[in-house]
């Protein structure tokens, strides 16, 4: 979600939702938890229990958090939501250097996200597991020119040994955050989020940022008089 | 939405034994599959379908095209064997028979734009839907979680369809009576009075103004003695407690509203508008379209453990040769599977059994498997119209009354209009969705239809340079159909036994009902679970520095 804040709002600058996307047991989670809290697993099981994870940068000054969504597991048997894409503004697609068929796939899942993602998304390919260089089934050369010819960034990482995996995280989230401060994406289209409705907030009064066009305040104050 | 693929290009699926199988992601199976596993069931879920919320599910018009148009039968499994491989199962196979019937869908104007944006469609298949802000709706996605994963926006205006004039605002608070310039001042002070004795029979700390004689009467008969004109009875009991039936009529209301449950209507209905500062009226819709919701809770689920696949039929029930009793499925891909529950989509069935030749098997178990409890059926229509009904209003809902469009129409039309501000349609069209009750399609496709020309006009044919009609009494030039399709659903209701099944889409305009069921039946599969308990476990990780709520102010 890209969510343009001013600076007394809890102090976050921008927050961007990156959706992690490939084939089950590349490694996906593990970068995750290896990017936001610096752990590794070394048994893992398709994954349960994680929603996002998020981490604050400092880019230019500017407080930039990172909302990544994780699958869910969800992958496995081809059954992500495409609710799952809404409002992502960049994607890690990731695959395993030690499965053959994992790159192939990449295919597949850059189909998905041009599906449901606007057209405009950043998409960082990461080939996992650079550790288990002796079973490596995927050349490095082959990947890269893919990622060229598809314009995807693109690099190698180990969630295990923590190789490049800040690079990918923090290398797509530059990226983002280029593009935004060039000009402010329109969230699908859709130039203001001031009305949307937040459950969270019954019969709470929220002050309406200061830069929302005055005529529009006016036209939609609710009444607050309920009969009952 | 990806195109099909070959099912059987899946790996197993692993493991094969789950506590409960669900086969379909509509609203209620997917509220059960968050609720089960919540309370630690190993569940498997599977769709046949590419996409998720069968009947209840938003999709690109091309899908919903073929949706209506060309339902599908079940392949036979893919190791298909004549009889059972094991000697204590005996494999009965499934019936397929498609919810929505009598489907017609034309194409009037714009059919080149309207294909290039097929994907910025997100049309919904149980439509006219939408909650209100007081809704029990919003309390489950709050208690369950699911609110993470969704965005609402308010639904601008509500109106109420006259005959001879056209579109009134439904007066629902003081400050929308005080501005209404339809009704007279005569009627606003009997509405105002109204709403007033109804808010001090609520007030807890005052005694209850309506006597109790008066609360068992039918609400039509409460307010004749209120004295309230016809104008404004029919808004309180068509726009505001949504009556589906004609409440005067004795031949075709079975069973008329009591003042009691009317003034819970009322009540509600109240208690939503002004609920949540952003929301202008009673209703709230979600961004994206009503399928986000079944999607809500199967994340929830999936994140919970749940097992999701999609694009995959479940063709046949494997059942104990001995007792009869339930035992697994076997998939189109010809994997065997094993659950003590499990739930079926109500588009799923079982031929009777005296067509099945299963020897000793203990027949009478699946005789009851095999009947569906209709109910009755809910005709819709979607129309997708460059204008919208109402000018400056992107999302409304309308109410027709019984006898606002012709003598004979015993039934209220429910309607809603959603703009592209809520992500449904490409920018510069509508979406109108419309509902009825109804007894047969004819019947229901007319009452649409009727709902439809009060409102919109169609390109006349071979004539493009006509103008558009205006109508008599207002300046309003009626939009025109660009798409429009009308079909009809039966009404089913669920099912709980050693097989269950969950409810179809109703008529009503929000899910207290539906959702009522469901709980219901999770109650009655797991009656030591709590449905959606408050407090996570330890055990259940959550973002340390993150409430997980996506907050946009």
């Amino acid at each position: 979600m890209v969510q343009w804040q001013g600076d007394a709002d809890e102090g976050i600058d921008y927050m961007f939702k990156i959706v992690m996307v490939g084939d089950s047991g590349v490694g996906k989670s593990q970068l995750l938890n290896r990017f936001v809290k610096n752990e590794f697993h070394m048994k893992s099981k398709p994954t349960i229990g994680v929603e996002f994870l998020t981490r604050t940068v400092v880019m230019d000054h500017k407080l930039v958090k990172a909302q990544i969504w994780d699958t869910a597991g969800q992958e496995r048997y081809q059954a992500i939501t495409t609710a799952y894409y809404r409002g992502a503004t960049c994607a890690l697609l990731a695959y395993d250097i030690t499965k053959q068929q994992t790159f192939d796939h990449v295919e597949k899942w850059l189909d998905e996200l041009r599906i449901h993602t606007d057209k405009n998304i950043l998409v960082m390919l990461v080939g996992n597991k650079s550790d288990l260089s002796s079973l490596r089934a995927v050349p490095t050369e082959v990947a890269r020119d893919f990622a060229q010819q598809e314009g995807l960034f693109f690099l190698e990482t180990s969630a295990l040994d923590s190789s490049n995996v800040e690079s990918a995280f923090i290398g797509l989230l530059s990226q983002v955050y280029r593009t935004v401060s060039r000009k402010l994406i329109l969230v699908d289209g859709h130039e203001s989020n001031w009305d949307k409705v937040n459950l969270e907030l019954e019969g709470t009064k929220i002050k309406v940022p200061s830069q929302e066009p005055e005529c529009q305040n006016a036209k939609k104050r609710f009444n607050c008089c309920s009969i009952l | 939405m990806t195109e099909p693929q070959d099912p059987f290009s899946y790996p197993p699926i692993d493991p094969v034994n789950f506590d409960l199988i669900i086969v379909g992601t509509a609203l209620s199976e997917s509220v059960i599959a968050a609720a089960a596993s919540a309370v630690g069931k190993t569940i498997l879920h599977l769709d046949p379908n590419s996409f998720y919320g069968s009947h209840f599910a938003s999709l690109s018009l091309h899908d919903l095209t073929s949706y209506l148009t060309s339902p599908h039968s079940l392949p036979s499994a893919a190791t298909a064997a004549a009889s059972s491989d094991s000697d204590d199962i005996v494999v009965v196979d499934l019936v397929h028979q498609p919810l929505c019937t009598d489907a017609e869908t034309a194409t009037y104007d714009e059919s080149a734009f309207l294909s290039e944006n097929s994907r910025k469609f997100n049309i919904d298949l149980g439509g006219p839907r939408a909650l209100f802000c007081a809704d029990k709706t919003i309390d489950l996605l709050m208690k369950s979680g699911a609110a993470q994963y969704l965005e609402f926006k308010g639904i601008d205006e509500s109106f109420v369809y006259e005959a001879n004039a056209g579109l009134a605002n439904v007066p629902d608070s003081r400050g929308a009576i005080f501005r209404d310039k339809k009704l007279s001042l005569k009627e606003k002070n009997q509405l105002m009075r109204f709403f007033k004795l109804v808010q001090q029979h609520l007030d807890d700390t005052q005694e209850e103004k309506i006597p109790k004689e008066d609360l068992e009467i039918p609400f039509v008969s409460f307010l004749e003695k209120m004295k309230l004109p016809p104008k404004i009875k029919s808004i309180l009991l068509y726009a505001i407690a949504m009556l589906d039936y004609d409440q005067d009529n004795n031949e075709v209301c079975e069973e008329l509203l009591k003042t009691k449950d009317g003034i819970d209507c009322l009540a509600q209905y109240s208690s939503s508008v002004g609920r949540f500062p952003n929301a202008p009226g009673a209703l709230l819709y979600p961004i994206y379209g009503e399928g986000e919701l079944p999607q809500a809770f199967c994340r929830r689920a999936a994140v919970k453990g749940c097992i999701y696949v999609l694009r995959m039929p479940v063709v046949s029930l494997l059942m104990d040769k001995v007792t009869g009793s339930y035992k697994g499925v076997r998939l189109a891909s010809g994997q065997d599977l094993y659950s003590h529950q499990l739930i079926l989509d109500p588009s799923f069935t079982i031929p009777s059994p005296l067509s099945l030749s299963l020897g000793d098997f203990p027949s009478e178990r699946l005789q009851m498997l095999s009947q569906r409890d209709i109910k009755g059926m809910v005709a819709r229509g979607i129309c997708i119209t460059r204008s919208s009904i109402k000018p400056d209003v992107s999302s409304c809902s309308v109410v027709y009354p019984p006898r606002s469009l012709y003598p004979e129409q015993v039934t209220s039309i429910k309607a809603l209009q959603i703009g592209s501000n809520l992500a449904v349609c490409p920018a510069g069209t509508f979406i109108l969705y419309l509902s009825t009750l109804c007894n047969d399609a004819d019947e229901g496709k007319k009452l649409l239809k009727a709902a439809m020309n009060a409102l919109l006009t169609l390109p006349v044919s071979g004539n493009s340079e006509s103008i558009p009609s205006v109508q008599s009494d207002s300046e309003d030039i009626k939009p025109i159909v660009l798409w429009s399709a009308f079909y009809i659903q039966k009404l089913i209701m669920s099912k709980f036994e050693f097989i269950s099944s969950t409810p179809t889409p109703d008529g009503n305009l929000n899910y207290n009902a539906l959702l009522d069921a469901t709980e219901k039946l999770f109650n009655q599969m797991y009656p030591n679970e709590e449905f959606f308990p408050k407090a996570t476990s330890p055990e259940d990780p959550t973002d340390e520095d993150d409430n997980g709520l996506t907050l946009d102010s």
